[in-house]
């Protein structure tokens, strides 16, 4: 069986987050085979990889969401009919998954350039512009047009290797795609959305300069159109908790098809305590990137150091992402003359200072589930951590939670209200335990690793099995 | 390529009465046909004065005016050939801001234009039998010319108009002068060919000080003059071969007729230049008729015309709505038609008086009907040349590269076709070719250029901008700029 997995800007270029999901997803299933596909803003090369491929893994395609190389010369050649159903949906009008068969078929939409520079295409845009009454300037909606559909069109004028399922790791390009492989390979499609793709890109939107302010909404519309049809084609949509599920069916996302598969982690026994400090220690497992707030850590060690506490504040994870950020905030822990107390260890092996914690922080900005709570609580540490994401439901458990909280959950950018928590666990260091015991209970019953692969591992085979008997075939019905 | 005196000239003609009109039509006159009517006008002052001048055979002065035609003729072709294409570049250079591209580009451009005369004289000089000392003067006179034909592009890019005029002017009074005084006191041995040899000598001295003085007019404008990569020019023939083909196409094409007449019904002159006296003739005074659209052109096109141009390209460029695009490109477009038609109808209307003119004046210079037949016939043709070279012209205002193309291989075709295909019916159909091929070029140009304005905002949005970033020419125009040490 060959699974195949959609990995749009991440796996394996990028680490933590998706990409660690995907990996480890891949290499919990031995007995299956993997087709990576990876949407790339542009060329990638081997060396920027930043997982190795595992055996499993028996093709991987990268995909560019455009290329500098002008593809080759083939004349746009639509009927009416056709150019009424793309009329249909480039308005939006419908999903109708045909329109994405035309799309992808460069006999009848000619190669990207082509269609571009194609009468029917000048049409179709002027036609669109009059039925979506926005009145702007005529060449910025032309500009807008051409970089929303080139590349949607790019990604679907590729090739795509066979597979019996298709598991996209979000929607966006990603479930464009795979719905695309979906409806000409006629199998089964999965999505697994980590955070609400549409959503992410609505914040992007809004805050891009470049976007003409009339032509916002519609950027807007087309991220959600692009998730509605994913919504539409797929089989099962799943999220990672329950907040999200409710902005996927807020989407349109068929409530029958969804369901919540959290994150999973390994118990590890084998965990030592090292590096002890002798003073009460937090810690903090953290990319050194504005997303993850570190100031408002620094700026709350900072209180705390003011209020007499003795504390020692060690901060985990790669600073080279972004250095500069990185370089700001050590910058800062200078200025305030917090070098004692709070020290940047870089990259490093996470298990090791797990229990030497007796505290662990996370102040992002912005969350899917984030693994690294997942990894504190297997560890039974108690936590303090933003509401964002499903750091809530993490922390005090969904509904009918029978073990507890395992900490607090603060705003976001609260470094009064950070400092005051952990006053808190200083001053009752008895609780520390019990708390982080209620974190492992949660992570035993609910959040394991093993749970999570057998679950898609069934998944893949329920619905592979299904492949041309329950089916017919949407390239047929055309 | 003349957009730009439109302004001035709107001035003009917004003070509607007629003197100020009339000042308008005169400044036209003067700033597009000025060069070519004063040169036109010192040979046919030369021609009179030979005429006073005792003692100067016919053949002498046959030889000098041939000699004369053939160096105005071939270096325009050879200008021809890379006019267009130095015009978009320097177009380019200066929407780029890179001003200080431009004067090197007119050193290459010189380089190269005097490197080709030199190789077309060579092989002239080499199957000539006329003497050396006179082949010399003629390679004097066709390096200048050909260097005049580049600074007038510069120079009129840069609108100096009048300095360009007045240069003319003066050279042809010297030109003019020089010749009657020193044929009048002769004080030269005779010999066989010294007539022609002092004729030639003026005539380029002439030619030499207008030389001097566009040159002294280019400095002037050109006050900052860098001259790194001047061969940088050269890619553009790999970017927009269509506009080289152009040119050569559109001057060959002004050509071709004589050039298959002269083979098959002309005459040797010297054993150096064939020529046909009748139709030579008679295509030289259809060819002054057609005068008054140059002026026409640059009145009503690039002013009434050129304004609605100007609105619908910003309301493109600039963000117009859709609604406003459109209205735009419809009055535009009427506008175009109206100017059209205009000059259409005023160039028709002057043709057709001289034509009838003709029937009576020209018996009175002329004895022979045969020039007065293809004088008729050519007049129309000159007619559809003129329209020609406007629709042209508009096309390449829109960048339709490739209409411009067609236009002028038609027209070269066209004409040359024809003109074969007439041949056989002998000296009674010389110029029958040449009017069939320039209406079927005016005709094919006027469908194009309509056709194609009525979709200018699809080629606008839609068209490719994609142009060759390597090709032989690249490497060529390195190889030179590294020979000039300017890389």
């Amino acid at each position: 069986m060959r699974v195949g997995m959609i990995a749009e800007g991440s796996y394996p270029y990028v680490s933590g987050g998706v990409s660690s999901w995907i990996h480890t997803l891949i290499t919990g299933m031995e007995d299956i085979e993997f087709s990576l596909f990876t949407i790339t803003p542009e060329k990638k090369k081997n060396s920027e990889l930043k997982y190795s491929l595992t055996k499993n893994t028996v093709h991987h395609q990268n995909v560019e969401l455009i290329t500098d190389f002008p593809d080759k010369k083939v004349k746009s050649n639509l009927t009416e009919a056709e150019l009424s159903l793309l009329f249909k949906w480039f308005t939006f009008q419908t999903l109708d998954p045909k329109a994405l068969l035309i799309l992808g078929n460069q006999e009848k939409m000619g190669s990207v350039e082509e269609f571009f520079e194609s009468e029917s295409f000048y049409t179709l845009v002027q036609e669109c512009y009059e039925y979506e009454e926005l009145y702007g300037s005529f060449l910025d909606y032309m500009w807008m047009w051409k970089s929303m559909y080139t590349p949607v069109m790019h990604l679907l004028q590729q090739d795509y290797s066979k597979v019996d399922v298709i598991h996209s790791a979000s929607t966006g390009y990603g479930g464009l795609i795979g719905s695309y492989i979906s409806i000409v390979q006629n199998i089964p499609f999965i999505i697994t959305e980590h955070g609400i793709y549409s959503r992410e890109r609505e914040e992007e939107i809004l805050q891009s300069s470049w976007i003409p302010v009339i032509y916002k909404k519609r950027w807007i519309r087309f991220f959600h159109h692009l998730s509605r049809i994913a919504y539409e084609q797929a089989e099962d949509v799943i999220t990672l908790f329950e907040k999200n599920r409710g902005y996927q069916l807020e989407l349109g996302a068929p409530a029958e098809k969804t369901a919540i598969v959290p994150n999973g982690i390994d118990i590890n026994t084998s965990l030592t305590l090292q590096g002890k400090k002798p003073v009460f220690h937090i810690g903090a497992i953290v990319r050194i990137v504005p997303i993850k707030d570190i100031k408002t850590m620094i700026y709350a060690a900072n209180t705390l150091r003011r209020w007499g506490y003795s504390f020692h504040w060690s901060i985990l994870g790669s600073d080279e992402e972004l250095p500069e950020y990185a370089q700001e905030c050590k910058d800062l822990v200078v200025s305030l003359e917090l070098e004692q107390w709070v020290t940047f260890t870089g990259k490093v092996n996470v298990q090791d200072y797990l229990l030497s914690f007796d505290v662990c922080v996370l102040t992002s900005l912005s969350e899917g589930q984030p693994l690294a709570i997942l990894e504190g609580m297997a560890a039974s540490r108690p936590w303090v951590a933003t509401d964002v994401g499903s750091c809530r439901e993490l922390i005090e458990g969904r509904e009918e939670d029978p073990y507890g909280a395992c900490g607090f959950v603060i705003p976001p950018i609260q470094p009064e209200e950070l400092a005051d928590r952990l006053r808190w666990f200083m001053n009752h260091p008895e609780l520390l335990e019990r708390m982080g015991k209620n974190g492992l209970n949660r992570v035993k019953n609910d959040y394991l690793l093993s749970d999570v692969i057998t679950f898609y591992r069934n998944l893949y085979v329920k619905r592979g099995e299904n492949v041309g008997r329950h089916r017919i075939p949407a390239a047929k019905i055309i | 390529m003349l957009a730009g005196i439109g302004f001035q000239l709107q001035k003009l003609f917004k003070e509607d009465y007629y003197s100020s009109r009339l000042k308008a039509y005169l400044y036209s006159l003067f700033v597009t046909a000025g060069p070519w009517l004063i040169v036109i006008f010192t040979i046919l002052m030369l021609q009179v004065l030979l005429k006073t001048v005792p003692g100067v055979n016919a053949l002498n002065k046959q030889l000098f005016m041939i000699s004369v035609s053939y160096c105005f003729m071939f270096s325009q072709v050879l200008f021809g050939f890379q006019q267009l294409v130095v015009t978009r570049y320097t177009a380019d250079c200066l929407y780029e801001k890179n001003e200080e591209k431009v004067f090197s580009s007119y050193l290459g451009f010189s380089a190269v234009t005097a490197a080709a005369a030199i190789l077309l004289w060579l092989i002239f000089a080499l199957l000539s039998p006329l003497q050396w000392e006179y082949k010399f003067m003629m390679l004097g006179l066709f390096l200048l010319l050909n260097l005049i034909w580049i600074m007038l592009l510069y120079l009129s890019g840069a609108k100096n108009y009048q300095s360009i005029a007045l240069a003319f002017l003066a050279g042809g009074v010297l030109s003019v002068s020089c010749m009657f005084i020193l044929l009048k006191w002769n004080p030269f041995p005779q010999g066989e060919w010294t007539p022609a040899w002092i004729m030639m000598g003026s005539f380029t001295g002439g030619i030499a000080v207008t030389f001097l003085w566009l040159v002294n007019a280019m400095l002037k404008t050109f006050p900052n003059r860098a001259a790194s990569m001047p061969f940088e020019y050269l890619t553009y023939f790999d970017k927009y071969p269509q506009l080289a083909f152009t040119g050569i196409f559109y001057n060959a094409g002004l050509w071709v007729s004589n050039w298959i007449i002269w083979v098959s019904g002309g005459q040797w002159l010297l054993d150096t230049f064939r020529y046909h006296p009748g139709y030579d003739t008679a295509v030289f005074y259809a060819y002054l008729t057609i005068l008054p659209s140059y002026v026409i052109f640059v009145v009503s096109i690039e002013t009434r015309f050129y304004e609605r141009y100007r609105d619908f390209f910003s309301f493109i460029n600039d963000g117009g709505t859709l609604t406003q695009i459109r209205k735009s490109k419809a009055k535009m477009l009427l506008v175009l038609k109206q100017e059209i038609e205009r000059l259409v109808r005023n160039q028709g209307f002057i043709s057709l008086a001289v034509l009838f003119l003709a029937l009576f004046i020209f018996p009175l210079f002329f004895n022979a009907d045969l020039i007065l037949g293809i004088f008729r016939i050519t007049l129309i043709g000159a007619f559809c040349n003129g329209m020609t070279m406007i629709m042209m012209l508009l096309l390449l205002y829109f960048d339709d590269r490739k209409g411009a193309l067609f236009t002028s291989a038609a027209f070269f075709g066209g004409i040359a076709l024809f003109t074969l295909l007439m041949l056989p019916a002998g000296e009674a159909a010389y110029g029958v070719g040449f009017t069939v091929g320039s209406l079927l070029s005016f005709v094919y140009s006027s469908f194009r250029l309509f056709q194609y304005v009525s979709k200018a905002d699809y080629y606008a949005f839609c068209k490719s901008r994609h142009t060759p970033i390597e090709g032989p020419f690249h490497n060529l125009s390195r190889r030179l700029n590294r020979l000039a040490g300017a890389e």
